[in-house]
């Protein structure tokens, strides 16, 4: 046997680890990591196999691990799940990053709609590579901040969108009570009561 | 359905009478990778610090390794002649008192405080004899020095254990410490999905408490030598290496520690040829020692502490020292602080988990 192979044995898992580096660069949140950076943050990616309809995991459990959706499909949800789906997550979607921040509890409830590949990442390897790697650490960190702020903006705009559309309901219903009060006060009415 | 069932049930009776099986098989080096787990565990922060400057595991394992070859072949070099001298010296010292007792009593160590002492008593309780009680230790002590060499012939298959134990350790301590991350990933995912969570939490909660726990004790151990080797240099004790090894390993026993480590020191003071050392000096050198660990070391390092309260912690030494001897003297504690951390932790997260 030789001695490179003794200690770093020749296994399908090589094959494994070089995909799992290779998808990293897909995810948004670390597509600005070297090579180098992506290997070691894979080292502490656990990969998990969901089927349709399994729950990830529900409103109001601790905030542990973070995922990043490999394969498959997810819905959110935010009180049951038998109500209406708040998103879906696709392939190369990251979800739980709320926890790395907060120490809340989990926010929405995330079941798999089809049979699904997640990395998760505990929360606490998470900020132990982010300080070890204070490079690779930042742009994970600036990567996050600027997809939250989409969503903040989106979430912003889409209120904005609500807020018009419910001024304009607002408006009409006035306008139909204000006729509604004109017809009950014209005289027409008044003589067909009698 | 119910074909399923039993087909599930005989597939549990399989995997079960495998995991005995191999238990058994595996069996004779369990001690064995609990060590190599103890100490790649306590190994493995220096490595993590290492791969942060992109040093290769493999590269930092092998040099932690090659430090603490050297720091092994230094210690034997002190350590052996000093322990060869000490012994030879008291197996004389002891066989000349047994052949003249009137060479070697209390009252002939020069303390006259203690002399006088040891009069008094004598002419009060005329049954009392120091000198005799004095001899018979001394006796005793030398029957104890004769009978290692013989004890060491006995054991032979002791010492082939003992050597596969050197071999084997590293090698399973390296593999540890090298596929760290390999080895968890393997371990989580055999969990299924709707504990996974729930075991991540609980072992990064038990890692916060136990391991940090376990790391302190090692440092202080370190300190706490260092320490008390410093002191007894000052105070011109002989054997101070060996003394203040036995004084640091001793200190992680609660309560009894310090005392069962302190008696080889007034040992060596009274039974020295010449006890030109004040004892109370090295009583003193002692609590000096003693009050920095507990008000610096232990709160700065362990930080909160165990949790448990004083008497719960005093009684767990007592039994384990009965159960278990020196090692259990020594583990009873963090043993039963571990698993009070498991039920702890588990009793929360379980209920926030809806496990149950």
């Amino acid at each position: 046997m030789k001695l490179k192979e003794f200690f770093a044995p020749k296994t399908e898992k090589v094959d494994e680890e070089k995909d799992l580096i290779r998808f990293l660069s897909e995810v948004e949140l670390f597509e600005n990591l070297t090579r180098n950076e992506r290997k070691n943050l894979s080292q502490h990616l656990y990969e998990r196999t969901y089927k349709e309809d399994e729950i990830v995991f529900k409103k109001g459990y601790p905030n542990v691990v973070m995922y990043v959706v490999k394969e498959g499909e997810l819905q959110t949800f935010l009180d049951s799940t038998d109500g209406e789906s708040l998103k879906t997550i696709k392939p190369a979607d990251f979800f739980g990053e709320v926890g790395l921040f907060l120490e809340e509890e989990r926010t929405a409830t995330i079941v798999a709609s089809k049979d699904s590949i997640l990395l998760g990442i505990s929360k606490r390897d998470m900020n132990r590579f982010i300080d070890e790697f204070p490079s690779a650490g930042s742009k994970i960190l600036r990567k996050l901040a600027t997809v939250l702020c989409t969503h903040l903006i989106n979430t912003n705009k889409a209120l904005a969108g609500k807020r018009d559309a419910f001024n304009t309901l607002k408006k009409q219903l006035e306008d139909y009570e204000y006729q509604l009060q004109e017809l009950k006060s014209s005289p027409e009415v008044e003589s067909g009561k009698s | 359905m119910d074909r399923i069932r039993v087909i599930r049930i005989v597939i549990g009776i399989m995997t079960l009478g495998i995991a005995v099986l191999g238990i058994l098989f595996y069996k004779s080096i369990l001690s064995y990778l609990v060590i190599s787990g103890i100490l790649a565990y306590l190994i493995s922060p220096l490595i993590n610090y290492a791969q942060k400057f992109h040093i290769p595991r493999a590269l930092s394992i092998l040099f932690v390794y090659l430090i603490v070859i050297i720091l092994i072949v230094i210690l034997i070099n002190v350590i052996i002649p000093q322990v060869k001298t000490q012994a030879e010296e008291a197996s004389k010292f002891f066989k000349q008192i047994v052949k003249d007792p009137g060479a070697f009593s209390l009252k002939s160590l020069g303390l006259d405080g203690v002399s006088r002492f040891v009069d008094r008593l004598q002419t009060r309780f005329t049954f009392f004899n120091v000198d005799e009680y004095t001899q018979m230790l001394g006796e005793k002590f030398v029957g104890l020095i004769n009978a290692i060499p013989q004890i060491l012939i006995n054991s032979l298959s002791g010492i082939i254990n003992f050597l596969a134990f050197l071999v084997v350790i590293p090698f399973v301590c390296f593999f540890l410490l090298k596929d760290e991350r390999q080895l968890m990933k393997t371990f989580f995912s055999w969990i299924p999905n709707r504990y996974f969570e729930f075991s991540i939490y609980l072992f990064e909660k038990i890692e916060d408490s136990f391991g940090r726990y376990l790391r302190s004790i090692l440092l202080e151990t370190i300190i706490v030598t260092i320490l008390s080797y410093i002191g007894l240099l000052m105070l011109k004790i002989p054997y101070a290496l060996t003394l203040s090894i036995i004084i640091g390993l001793t200190n992680p026993i609660k309560f009894f520690g310090p005392f069962i480590g302190f008696v080889p020191v007034i040992l060596v003071i009274l039974f020295s040829p010449v006890p030109n050392v004040m004892v109370i000096y090295a009583i003193l050198m002692s609590i000096i020692i003693q009050q920095i660990d507990s008000n610096i070391l232990f709160p700065s390092l362990v930080g909160k502490g165990l949790g448990m309260h004083p008497l719960w912690v005093l009684l767990t030494v007592i039994a384990g020292g009965y159960g278990f001897g020196v090692l259990g003297l020594l583990l009873a504690v963090p043993v039963v602080f571990l698993i009070k951390t498991v039920i702890q932790v588990s009793a929360t997260s379980l209920r926030q988990f809806e496990i149950i």
